[in-house]
């Protein structure tokens, strides 16, 4: 093995420009490699999030236009006293979304955080497959200390089993002149259960009211910056019961069972108390805006793909075809066509590996300093170049398996000449 | 004569070199010139399809003299006037508006518009937004009664107008206050310059102060946005040329130091390496660009139904002066290598 690698630095010790060229040529595939994955998955992503939750069974209800009422400030939610005894009078419904957000802090530790509440249905379409350490609080009976899961942000504040005195500063933007709800300060204990690594504290978007299908992006609205600590907490209707709805907008999930007929009837029924949309068709309308987007974007995924394969078979190819020589004169000297074939892919493992590794920390800082900008622009760029370990290993070790791939060309088109004819050739 | 004599000589003799060379060539200024194509096209279009709105406020009724000369500029598509008066209906605000010119595409309009005659006798006539008839369960036919006056709906509007009345605009001038105006210019129809010179003019028809658009400035803003990506893209086509490249003249040395050890100078050799690099990389270049065009014309006009590649002769001129800078500079620091090397230890040397 010793020797094999001995040999495999030579060979690197060689030509150092042309070796230089490789890893350039290595980092900057990996890195347009990147691009072309990031602006797929911001294209596709939240279609591919969505399209299999219980948001294609449900109705999205959007309330009337805040302009509408009588002093042009404030939501009369009156309609909403009809509208949830209707929902609860309907054995298809399974549920209703809550969905709010306050601030509130940890009065033993004096820090504010983000504390956000869901009921379970929402709770389980929102964190759709994500990687969660402990239980999931949704799961756990509601009683006090109450279950909650933390998302640390840059601070490693909490761990699974820490209880929290929770100060929190209830208030509801959905009053009406009707029924004022005061802001309050509710005093809760809750215990850790889980921990997150995914940060999505997305509430329903307040602003969207319209009969027409918006995308899924249009229906929530975005959270706190991915550095920030959250909290997230099960719906608990016997204390927070006035600050269920953080705006007039809410989900009404249908059970599985329900048909089209009954949606659809439904649908009739609430038409008189605002704008309403179904959940299916806002996903359809995700799904054509995304396939519009990659439309639009196709040739940057056709034009780097086909980029990164030219150069991928260039340089696996002519760099093994430029070693034959040496190679050959190796099999002149008794080496085997196994060995040969070992020393060079430990030679290309090597100069691969040092390109990876180039391209991780490049990209890693690249995406640290755009994501941090001022500059508008790279602020919102900054998501192309974002480069998980997970998705970055992926990406490496499949541009590694077809560079061999690619490199194993010369040793196929020398294997049926004699050794002589090899070294007189080259 | 010569020259190119034993250039094609050169290539002819390592046929499998040249067959390499010039397939990764013509690909790789394929894939670059299809993605600065595209990329180039979908700027021009975006701003080359735009709207110039010119919106102000109204302090009295824009004569029909104005609206007449404002028809007449150059790319006009349409006025857009909204009403002071608003409506409340089933708990839904709605203001009355009235277009002049072409409707809009985005309007999703269905029923019918407003004839010449409708215009001309001030006709009680309405297009009401899809939303509304909805909320109401009024449909195209029935009345609807604004101000105290009854208004047949004859075709409805769509989700980008959802809080719009629309009359004709000679009945929104008669019967309700003009509070603002709106005019669309389309530079589809003219060249930047004029579709700039009458936004100005529009502006002095108004009263309004209209600053003149500079379309090359908003080119290269909108070419940011795409900045770092371009730069690896073009630093990847050109780094894999000149890997190819590199690894092609160093496979000719050997040939090189023959011509040499035969009398050949160095200003004949670079003559012969110049002259067929030249060569292979305008006709790469033009192949290249043809099929860039083909593949655009005849697949993606096709299949996506959108093609974008647009490249001016300006830039088309740059692209090929970089990539041809770029591919003489490898081939200056070749022959500068081999001029310090001796023809018999360049003959001589393998690797």
């Amino acid at each position: 093995m010793m020797k094999t690698i001995r040999l495999a630095v030579k060979f690197f010790s060689k030509q150092k420009a042309a070796n230089l060229l490789v890893i350039i040529i290595v980092v900057l595939m990996l890195y347009v490699t990147t691009i072309a994955y990031n602006q797929y998955n911001q294209i596709f992503g939240s279609y591919m999030y969505f399209k299999d939750t219980p948001i294609s069974q449900s109705i999205y209800f959007m309330g009337r236009e805040a302009a509408n009422t009588e002093n042009g400030s404030l939501i009369d939610n009156s309609y909403l006293d009809d509208l949830l005894p209707l929902t609860e009078s309907q054995n298809n419904i399974a549920g209703v979304s809550s969905i709010c957000a306050f601030s509130a802090s940890d009065t033993s530790r004096d820090s504010g955080f983000g504390l956000y509440m869901y009921d379970k249905i929402t709770a389980n379409t929102l964190y759709n497959g994500f990687s969660l350490q402990g239980e999931w609080p949704w799961d756990l009976p509601l009683l006090s200390p109450y279950p909650v899961v933390v998302y640390n942000g840059a601070e490693s504040r909490y761990k699974v089993g820490d209880v929290i005195e929770l100060d929190i500063y209830a208030a509801s933007p959905l009053v009406s002149i009707n029924r004022p709800v005061a802001d309050r300060h509710v005093i809760l204990s809750c215990k850790v259960v889980g921990i997150t690594d995914k940060v999505y504290p997305f509430a329903i978007s307040a602003n969207t009211k319209s009969n027409f299908a918006d995308t899924v992006a249009g229906m929530f609205s975005g959270g706190d910056s991915e550095k920030a600590t959250c909290v997230f907490l099960p719906y608990i209707d016997s204390i927070f019961h006035d600050y269920r709805f953080a705006s007039d907008t809410m989900l009404i999930y249908f059970k599985d069972s329900s048909t089209e007929e009954d949606i659809r009837q439904f649908q009739s029924q609430i038409n008189k108390y605002g704008y309403n949309v179904r959940g299916s068709e806002i996903l359809q309308a995700t799904k054509k805006e995304a396939d519009y987007q990659f439309r639009k974007n196709f040739f940057v995924f056709y034009t780097l793909s086909g980029l990164v394969l030219v150069s991928l078979m260039t340089v696996s190819f002519l760099n093994a075809k430029r070693l034959t020589r040496t190679i050959a004169i190796y099999y002149v000297n008794g080496c085997s066509n196994y060995k040969a074939i070992r020393i060079y892919l430990t030679y290309f493992t090597g100069l691969y590996l040092l390109g990876f590794g180039l391209y991780y920390a490049a990209i890693s800082i690249q995406h640290l300093l755009m994501s941090g900008s001022s500059n508008f622009m790279d602020n919102v760029r900054s998501y192309l170049y974002a480069a998980d370990p997970k998705t970055a290993a992926a990406l490496g070790l499949a541009g590694l398996a077809a560079s061999i791939l690619f490199g194993m060309i010369p040793f196929w088109l020398i294997r049926r000449k004699s050794r002589i004819q090899l070294v007189k050739e080259n | 004569m010569k020259t190119l004599f034993l250039a094609f000589r050169m290539e002819w003799s390592n046929r499998s070199q040249f067959f390499i060379h010039v397939s990764v060539l013509i690909l790789v200024l394929y894939f670059t010139l299809q993605y600065f194509g595209a990329y180039y096209g979908t700027i021009y279009s975006s701003i080359g399809s735009q709207i110039y709105e010119l919106s102000a406020s109204l302090t009295s009724s824009v004569s029909n003299d104005k609206l007449r000369q404002i028809e007449s500029l150059p790319g006009f598509q349409s006025v857009f006037l909204t009403a002071a008066e608003t409506a409340e209906i089933d708990g839904h605000t709605y203001q009355v508006a009235s277009i002049v010119g072409q409707l809009s595409s985005s309007m999703q309009l269905d029923g019918s518009d407003f004839s010449e005659s409708d215009i001309a006798s001030e006709k009680c006539v309405m297009l009401v937004p899809y939303a509304y008839t909805l909320q109401s369960g009024k449909n195209i036919g029935d009345s609807l009664t604004l101000n105290g006056t009854d208004y047949q709906i004859i075709g409805t509007v769509g989700e980008s107008l959802n809080g719009y009345f629309f009359v004709p605009y000679t009945t929104l001038s008669k019967s309700f206050t003009p509070l603002g105006i709106q005019i669309a210019l389309d530079s589809n129809k003219i060249s930047q310059e004029q579709y700039a010179d009458a936004a100005v003019k529009a502006g002095e028809i108004l009263g309004v102060s209209i600053e003149k658009r500079d379309f090359d400035q908003e080119f290269s803003a909108l070419l940011q946005t795409r900045k770092m990506e371009s730069i690896f893209y073009f630093s990847l086509g050109t780094i894999s040329l000149l890997f190819v490249y590199s690894y092609i003249l160093f496979q000719r040395q050997k040939r090189l130091a023959i011509y040499s050890l035969h009398g050949s100078t160095f200003k004949r050799l670079t003559a012969i390496l110049l002259s067929g690099s030249v060569i292979i990389f305008c006709v790469g270049f033009v192949i290249a660009y043809i099929l860039g065009r083909a593949v655009n014309g005849f697949v993606f006009s096709h299949f996506f139904d959108y093609d974008t590649f647009a490249l001016k002769w300006g830039d088309l001129v740059f692209f090929f002066v970089i990539t041809l800078s770029i591919y003489l500079v490898v081939l200056f620091l070749y022959l500068r290598r081999f001029r310090r090397t001796s023809a018999i230890g360049a003959y001589r040397r393998k690797e």
